[in-house]
This record gives structure tokens, sequence and C-alpha cells, in this order.
């Protein structure tokens, strides 16, 4: 899995301008952005489809899968406590809070988005996840350091019938945050309008 | 506003607290920023493995005996507020136990209650139990032991001792003043004037009581660690022992070390220099051990103080465990109010100068690692002059036997 994303990652930093940028097929457009300084951030990603992007979209729910580098890490505990304040259902593997950057290894997150709503002549949906930022080994050269944080995958529950974009390939994954029973779930490509958080 | 009596004072901080644990129970409600402390959480669901016959160590950063998930249990049975109001009870009853020492002393009414107050009604010993930290159950049984020893009850001194071991590590520092102070008579008897090796005996003589209290401590101490190691194995040990012995945090925190600690992580000499760093730490309270213990009140105090400032890692959460003891010590301290204010004026402002520094760098992102480290030595500093002023201004009391 682990490995797998990391080769979906690196395909889609590459490919998708080349081949779907050009010919104006229409895509789904991903925003992000970071709000707070320090130790402690806020990544938001908002999501936007065009409507003619779907037959019916009723039954397609939104994933996106972050795939966290071992600088930066979420805190299961403290996103699940969110919940009630609107922060999104989630499934993570298990994370050590405390470890330093060189110990820690890269984090996948899945983010069950909350439903698509109406916007105009667009379906959207966004989450926020709160991101906190490891001690990094010090340095007698620099003062700062960079984390980057890719560009996550972007999923649909629903398959071609319902979905006309374009498609990347499909997954096996949790169906809700709260079952292991897998379901099928589609990746799709999309257009970003920040590649890589830093 | 001056508070007549002790039921007064404590009246007063019980319903400051309710109010507190009122308000907190809004904010936890109203705001994504929690007023409770992350800790509570983490013991509040170690409490719900329990209940399903789990090992508390299941939750990451469990980090306290099974007894705190045990005691814990009406937070899942019952309402997730119980824990907070046993530590409002402990809390209370910590400001109870200061009132009672000063009295066996011999301090009048009045002085002793404001004493008490110092505890009773100090915001920060509110907040942290009204935030959910179990400290005021340690604070508890530190003060009771110290009474029980007061009151001459070496049985039950020697079993509230053990459970403050078991609870906390750090009160480990206590044994050595107590064992001397076990054979008080035949020390005070020799004096200053004694021969060496006469000394020497007394001082390390296994006496009778001090058999008997060794004992009991021992065998309720290797009872519980051997029931919770037979229960949930290496687990235990290395969560609520090891990890607090070994900690190194190299995240910030006020501890003069935590620079040092932070550049060497991955040095190999890292484990010889933080043995290293227990040497002050070790030299200071045998010192305090061998020449205070007479005064246990002020010997603990000082321990727990320097215990603290020395540490390889310090947060303000430890500095309740020698504000708990700072009454008992203030009565007997000859100087102006002023001076008084002064100092606790430094303190908070030692403090305020690291947490400037602290609160850009982890909130701003602002590279401050070598101001937040020289803040902390300057804390430290305050701290070494605080401990000198306690010694010069400290008024050794007339021996008085309690009752």
């Amino acid at each position: 899995m682990n490995n797998l994303v990391n080769f979906l990652t690196n395909i889609l930093v590459i490919i998708v301008p080349i081949l779907h940028g050009f010919e104006g097929v229409e895509l789904p457009k991903v925003e992000r952005s970071l709000t707070k300084n320090g130790f402690h951030r806020e990544l938001t990603t908002k999501i936007t489809f065009g409507k003619s992007l779907f037959k019916n979209f009723s039954n397609c729910d939104v994933m996106v899968l972050e795939l966290l580098p071992p600088g930066a890490y979420i805190d299961p505990f403290q996103l699940r406590t969110l919940r009630e304040f609107g922060g999104p259902r989630f499934i993570c593997d298990p994370v050590d809070v405390e470890q330093p950057e060189y110990l820690a290894s890269s984090l996948n997150v899945s983010l069950y988005t909350s439903a698509l709503t109406d916007d105009m002549d667009d379906l959207m949906t966004s989450v926020t996840i709160p991101i906190h930022l490891r001690y990094h080994r010090p340095s007698s050269s620099v003062e700062y350091t960079l984390v980057s944080i890719p560009k996550p995958l972007l999923l649909l529950s629903c398959t071609a019938k319902d979905y006309t974009g374009a498609v990347i390939g499909e997954e096996d994954l949790s169906c809700t945050s709260a079952t292991l029973i897998k379901c099928r779930w589609t990746m799709v490509e999309y257009l970003i309008t920040v590649a890589n958080l830093d | 506003m001056e508070v007549k009596s002790i039921w007064g004072s404590l009246a007063l901080s019980v319903l400051s607290r309710v109010a507190l644990l009122w308000y907190g129970e809004w904010q936890d409600k109203t705001m994504a920023v929690k007023f409770t402390d992350v800790d509570y959480y983490v013991v509040s669901d170690a409490a719900r493995l329990l209940h399903q016959n789990m090992s508390p160590f299941h939750r990451p950063t469990y980090r306290y005996t099974p007894l705190l998930a045990w005691m814990l249990q009406p937070n899942v049975v019952l309402t997730q507020m119980f824990g907070k109001l046993l530590f409002v009870f402990f809390d209370v009853m910590t400001g109870y136990l200061i009132y009672s020492l000063l009295r066996s002393q011999g301090f009048n009414e009045k002085l002793s209650n404001v004493c008490a107050c110092f505890w009773l009604l100090n915001p920060l010993a509110a907040a942290v139990s009204c935030r959910g930290s179990a400290d005021s159950v340690m604070t508890f049984l530190v003060l009771l032991t110290l009474r029980l020893l007061q009151g001459r009850r070496y049985i039950l001194a020697a079993i509230s001792y053990a459970l403050s071991v078991h609870f906390k590590i750090y009160s480990i520092t206590y044994a050595m003043p107590i064992y001397f102070m076990l054979n008080e008579e035949n020390l005070e008897k020799l004096g200053r004037k004694g021969h060496r090796l006469e000394q020497c005996i007394a001082y390390m003589w296994p006496t009778g009581r001090r058999l008997m209290f060794g004992a009991v401590v021992t065998v309720i101490l290797l009872t519980m660690t051997g029931l919770c190691y037979h229960w949930y194995g290496w687990a235990f040990l290395e969560n609520t022992y090891l990890y607090h012995i070994g900690r190194k945090d190299i995240r910030h925190n006020f501890s003069p070390y935590f620079y040092l600690i932070y550049l060497t992580a991955e040095s190999p000499h890292s484990s010889i220099l933080s043995l290293l760093v227990f040497i002050p730490q070790l030299i200071l309270i045998v010192t305090f051990s061998i020449t205070l213990y007479n005064d246990l009140p002020l010997c603990w105090f000082l321990i727990t103080f320097v215990f603290v400032a020395y540490n390889k890692v310090c947060t303000s959460q430890y500095f309740l465990w020698y504000l708990c003891l700072l009454p008992l010590v203030l009565p007997n301290l000859r100087m102006s109010v002023k001076k008084g204010i002064a100092v606790i004026t430094l303190w908070f402002i030692g403090q305020g100068l690291w947490l400037l520094p602290a609160y850009i760098l982890e909130f701003e992102g602002f590279n401050t690692f070598t101001y937040v480290w020289s803040a902390g030595l300057v804390f430290f500093f305050i701290n070494v002059y605080i401990v000198k002023v306690v010694l010069d201004n400290y008024i050794a009391k007339p021996h008085t036997k309690s009752q």
C-alpha cells in the first residue's frame, strides 16, 4: 500500500499536466491551503467537481488519501475529538506523536469527506485537519527545514456508471471509517492549484 | 476578603473549583480548544480499555499506574466528570492537610488558615485538578505521609508513602530523609558534637522502627508492582516507571539541559550524559537529607524544588509537586512581605521570559531554540536564588513535639 501510494503520487505529479492539462478535458479541482504557523498547522483541502462530471452523484462519497512525510503527523485522538466540531471521519495507521522526524515514518491517512453539496454549477466538499510537525535533527548549517506534503489521492466510491471524468485506477479500501469491509474506490484525476505544500 | 476559619476557606475553594469545572464543561462543548488536559482523555481511554478487560497500556502515551485507570472506572460507567471530581477532592484535601500539619506544629489557627489558602485559593492548583490532571492525588499522598509521620503513626505513614511511590516515582527522593528521621531521637542526642563513627551509626543503623517502616514500604511496593507486572507485563514497567526515569524529551521545556539533550539526542554518549545530569540532583538530595531530616517539610520542599529545577525534563505541571509543600515552609520564613512578593514575582518573571520565545517557536515557527534555552537557564538561576533565599531566611522552629 505504502509503495503503491508513493508510486502513484509520483506519477500524478509528473503526468497529469502533460496528458490532460492540454487536452482541455474537464477535471475536478483541488485547492489546498495551510493556515497557522509553527508546529501546529491546519491543512484544508477543497474539492470542486463540475456537475457535468457526474451522471448521478448521490452514490458518490469522496475520499482524500494523504501521505504525510515523517516530518508531519496527525494526532488521531485529537482528530476524533474534532468530530463534533465538523472534523472528518478518517482512518490512519498508529502514530507515535513523540518521535522526532528522523525516527518516524510516513503516515497514510484516509479522510472521508462530508457529502458533496451544491455550489452554483459545481459540487463541492472540503476537509480540514490539524497537522503537527515533528522536531527534526539539529543542524549547524541551516536554521529552517522544509517539510513537503505531497499531493493527495482523490477517490470516489462510485463507478464509471456515475462518474464520467478521467479515472486512474481502482482500489479496495474500507467503505467507511467505521468498518473493515472493503469497497471498490475509483481513483480520479484532478487539477491542483498548489501542488506541494511546504 | 478574609476567610475566618478553615471551613470557610475549604467551602470557598470547593465553590471556586466547581465554578471552574462548570466553565471547563462549557469551553469543551463550545470550543475546539479544550479546557480539559490532554492526559485526562488518555486516562479516560485507559479506564475504558480496563473496563473491557484490556490493558490500559494499549492506549498510547498512558504513562501512569494501572491503579489510576482503575480508580477512574466510574468515568466509564457513570460520568466522564468523575475523575475530575475525584482530583478536586484530593486537591481540597491537600489544602486541609496543610492546615492540619501547621496546626499540629503549634501554629495558630489564623496563620495556618492563611497558609492553607496559599494552596486552596491558588488558581494554579485549582486549574490543574479541574483540567483533570492526577497530580493532586500525589500532593495528597505526600502530605498525608508527612502528617502521619508527624503524628508518629509509622505503619500508616509507610502505607501512604509506598502508595505515593507507586503512584509517581519521584517521591522515592524522600526515602533518605525519612530513614534518617526515623532515628531522630538518637541523632538529636548526639548533636553535632558526637564522634564521627557514632554519628555514622546513628544515621545508618537499621533500628527496629526503620526496619518496620522499610518492610511495610517494600512489601506494598513489591506487591503492587508484582501484581501490575503479572497483569500487564513489561508494558507496565516501561510506561509507569522506566519512561519517567529515562525520559529524554528533546522538545522544548524549562530544563536547563533541554538544548543539550536535543543536540546530543543521537550522540553515542547521550546515555552517559543523561546519567551525569543525575549527579547534581543526587548531591543536593543527599545533602538536604543529611542536614535537614529533622525538619521534613523544609527538607522535602527543598529536595522537590531542586529535583524539579535540576531535572532533565521540566514542565509547569512539576511545579505543583513543591507548591504543596511551600505553605508548610512559609510560616518559618522571616522576611518582609515585600521581599516575599518580590521573590514570587521573580519566579513568575522567569517563566514569562521562557513562555514568550517558547510560544514564538511553537506557534509562530521562528527558530528561537537558543532563546528558549537561555530563558530556561535564567529561570534555573532564579530557582537557585530562591533556594538560597529560603535557606537564608528560614528560622528553624524550636523543636516541638507533636501529638
